[in-house]
């Protein structure tokens, strides 16, 4: 309330002034004749007395005017952006689709400031996700705390070991879920058994509704259940990821399987109402008793999908060949998520020999001839092993699983290549695993632009394919030392290994396949920030056999090129662009340790460093080499190249 | 299992209150509970409570055929495939129950029943067969088309 002199004195400014002497500049207003507004009451608005209105109101133009200015200066979008809103607004716990959350830059800028007060900031945003009841809030503080591990750029987990507490670790997977399987992540919590709805915040700007299907056993009251759906153009539903963190003393992250077994029989009894592609884990017995659907008796037609996951399973153990396996695979989403989940080896040894004729199949086939030469991403190589390459917006989970089904008969692929993803449904691990477990002879695997591929999908690889002789990552940025230093250890046989613009790859992956992979013939690396000399010395140290070396755009210095020279023993091609920080040092005493005796082709490419002087090392120190490439090297002159000896080509 | 000590009787209560005693000769079959025998607790009852009675005698019936080691195994045969010609609610019922007893050879016998049902047919033709509501969504029917594919590939591979 006002003080009473204060209201005399507007009330007074209003007799004095009159609504005829004002108008929409201050000095017309209260101020100038001469009355100093102290404050506005309530009352003065509603009564809507005119020149205080107009004090208010060009006040507020005045303020306007002001941030507009500063918007001129260029200094406030920051301003506006800036960290200290965005903490204000999370230690409030008031969330909401303010502007920094589209900003890039603001992430870019400020992630740093999330290891303020050993992470003050995610701790709040974490405690947000388990206590709040508001969709929006819990939406935005989802969308942040994924915003944060993608800029970030690693997993939490390395990030502080606050986030290696079971407990965090598993909401830290689900926010890199949400970033990675929609545009932003729509979260749906379903906490103690209430269904929400909430509206989606994504790119184009409309709203669509979606309900959880979730339904929370009513053993598990103190859990967190949350729902994520991504959106759909053509029905309400596309995918359902529903998610759970567990409680202290459980690691495990139940990623999208609710059917999951060993869990209660509430589970399984919903897990097919939920569409979306995820593998059962099938492994252990049901140790519960079943919930018995007094329903589902009355049903007079008697459906197999009555049967839990691991009946089905057990059923298609059975399954003697590969076509049937196919048929099933087609049945339903659910068919093929258990089926995918078999391994090759885990199929009984039918009894009755393959290949025999089948009318069916023959009729079917005789009509769908043009579908299969339409089909340009099949291609069965002749040298006797199978080849599938996926692309684009048809990478997804299912066909993936499919893939992993309908070849898993014949021995399996030899030679997987995903290129792209599919913004909506792209790869997941689940449907990498799915291939792992179904094609362990696979010999090639490539993935190029598959931000949603991580660890846990690697992992799966390690596991299984112990013959992986190529392995081709491009653009994976979510792909880490970790699952490199997996399959470094159960791959002996790798022979090429590429990585190209993998931002979470650094010198332990390298140490790592310098150590367990010595058949490694060729590596190239390119653009991997993390990778330094450390990395490089120490793979090229200790693989002996390593034929073909291509660094490009590198953090590398000359310690690098002086290993390579010094045990680049066997290496035959090496192609060397982009190396801004190697000096002409590096390129000499690579000459001059005299290893690269075998050496026949050399590519250097922008590279600084290369100098008359380092082109004589060279010379010297590679005698068989028959081939040499030097572009966009500016300090080499003719005398360098006449100094070069016989056949050297120059292009 | 000698038959001199196989005199110890086990009750199991079904899911509808019908109770079974049975011969621990043919109870140990049942995986999950041989446990309760070992930690000698045998003579109390033990309820299933997800198998109906109806079921619950069957399977009983089954193991008490396989337990008997004077059947020969031609009998067993012609038994085994009498077994299995039952209607399809009561097999899956029987496939959960032997699942959830871990009854290893009836998993197999049922399963395989199951197995040899989808043989041959077209998708379309076993969703009928077995019920199935769970069908690819309109977006995943571009992804199904896909997989057919793959059965004409892989048949094509075949030949």
């Amino acid at each position: 309330m006002l003080p009473s002199k204060t209201r005399t004195k507007t009330h007074e400014a209003w007799r004095h002034g009159g609504w005829r002497d004002t108008g929409l500049s201050s000095s017309n207003s209260a101020i100038a004749i001469g009355y100093t507004v102290v404050n506005i009451g309530t009352q003065d608005l509603i009564e809507g007395r005119p020149h205080l209105l107009l004090e208010l109101i060009s006040q507020i133009i005045k303020d306007l005017l002001e941030a507009l200015n500063q918007l001129e200066e260029g200094d406030n979008i920051k301003k506006l952006n800036s960290f200290d809103k965005f903490k204000q607004a999370i230690l409030l716990g008031q969330l909401d689709w303010s502007p920094m959350h589209k900003d890039s830059l603001f992430w870019r800028d400020n992630v740093t400031n999330f290891e303020e007060n050993d992470f003050k900031i995610l701790r709040v945003l974490i405690t947000i996700l388990d206590t709040s009841t508001n969709l929006r809030t819990l939406a935005v503080a989802c969308f942040n705390l994924s915003q944060f591990i993608y800029i970030n750029g690693k997993p939490l987990a390395d990030s502080t070991p606050l986030f290696q507490n079971p407990q965090i670790g598993p909401l830290s997977t689900l926010a890199v879920h949400l970033r990675f399987n929609g545009e932003v992540g729509r979260l749906v919590g379903t906490k103690h058994g209430v269904d929400g709805n909430v509206y989606n915040h994504n790119n184009n700007g409309s709203a669509k509704r979606f309900k959880a299907a979730d339904i929370a056993p009513a053993n598990a009251t103190k859990e967190v259940y949350a729902s994520i759906f991504t959106s759909s153009k053509k029905s309400d539903f596309k995918e359902t990821y529903s998610c759970r963190s567990l409680p202290v003393g459980d690691d495990d992250f139940y990623n999208g399987s609710p059917f999951c077994s060993g869990d209660s029989g509430i589970l399984l009894s919903i897990g097919f109402h939920v569409d979306i592609y995820c593998p059962a884990r099938k492994r252990a017995r049901i140790s519960g008793p079943l919930v018995v659907e007094g329903s589902v008796y009355e049903d007079k037609r008697p459906s197999i999908d009555r049967l839990p996951d691991e009946c089905l399973f057990e059923i298609f153990r059975h399954l003697p060949g590969g076509r049937e396996r196919s048929a099933s695979a087609c049945v339903s989403k659910r068919w093929l998520t258990v089926l995918s989940g078999v391994r090759n080896a885990e199929f009984y040894r039918s009894k009755v020999p393959q290949g025999q004729p089948d009318d069916m199949n023959v009729d079917l086939a005789s009509n769908n001839k043009e579908s299969i030469s339409a089909d340009e991403d099949l291609e069965v190589e002749c040298d006797g092993y199978l080849t599938r390459c996926v692309e684009g917006k048809k990478a997804t989970d299912v066909r993936l699983a499919a893939i992993a089904v309908c070849t898993s008969s014949r021995g399996g692929l030899g030679k997987l290549s995903i290129r792209g993803y599919n913004s909506n449904r792209g790869v997941t691990d689940l449907g990498l695993s799915a291939i792992a477990r179904a094609c362990p002879s696979l010999r090639f695997l490539s993935l190029w632009n598959v931000p949603s591929i991580g660890d846990e999908g690697l992992f799966e690889i390690a596991r299984e394919f112990h013959s992986l002789e190529k392995l081709d990552l491009c653009q994976c940025p979510s792909i880490s030392n970790k699952s490199i230093v997996a399959i470094a250890k159960s791959c002996p046989n790798l022979t090429a290994l590429t990585f190209e613009s993998c931002l979470n790859i650094g010198n332990e992956s390298l140490q790592a396949v310098g150590k367990y992979c010595p058949k490694l013939q060729s590596i190239t690396i390119k653009d991997c920030p993390l990778v330094r000399d450390h990395g490089v010395a120490s793979l090229l140290a200790s693989a002996s056999s390593l034929m073909k070396v291509k660094l490009q755009t590198l953090n590398i210095s000359d310690c690098s090129l002086a290993v390579i020279g010094h045990y680049g023993k066997s290496i035959t091609s090496l192609v060397l662009s982009g190396l801004q920080n190697v000096s002409q040092k590096g390129f000499w005493v690579m000459g001059n340790a005299r290893g690269l005796q075998t050496l026949a082709y050399l590519a250097i490419t922008s590279c600084r460093g290369v100098i008359d002087l380092s082109l004589e090392a060279l010379e010297k120190g590679c005698p068989n080499l028959k081939q040499m490439c030097i572009r966009k090297c500016f300090f080499v002159s003719d005398n360098g190249l006449v100094a070069f000896a016989k056949c050297v080509i120059i292009y | 299992m000698s038959s001199t000590e196989a005199k110890k009787m086990v009750v199991l209560k079904s899911f509808d209150g019908v109770t079974f005693e049975v011969e621990e000769s043919v109870a140990v079959q049942f995986e999950s509970i041989r446990h309760m025998f070992e930690d000698n607790l045998a003579g109390s009852v033990i309820p299933l409570s997800n198998i109906k009675s109806e079921i619950l005698s069957k399977v009983i019936d089954y193991c008490k055929r396989h337990a008997d080691d004077t059947t020969d195994e031609e009998d067993l045969k012609a038994f085994d495939a009498d077994f299995v010609k039952v209607e399809h609610g009561t097999l899956f019922d029987i496939i959960r129950a032997a699942n959830y007893l871990n009854i290893k050879s009836l998993l197999d016998l049922t399963c395989q029943t199951v197995a040899d049902m989808i043989k041959g047919k077209t998708p379309a033709e076993i969703r009928e067969l077995f019920n199935i509501s769970d069908e690819f969504t309109p977006e995943e029917e571009e992804e199904a088309s896909i997989i057919t594919r793959f059965i004409y590939m892989d048949r094509y591979a075949d030949c």
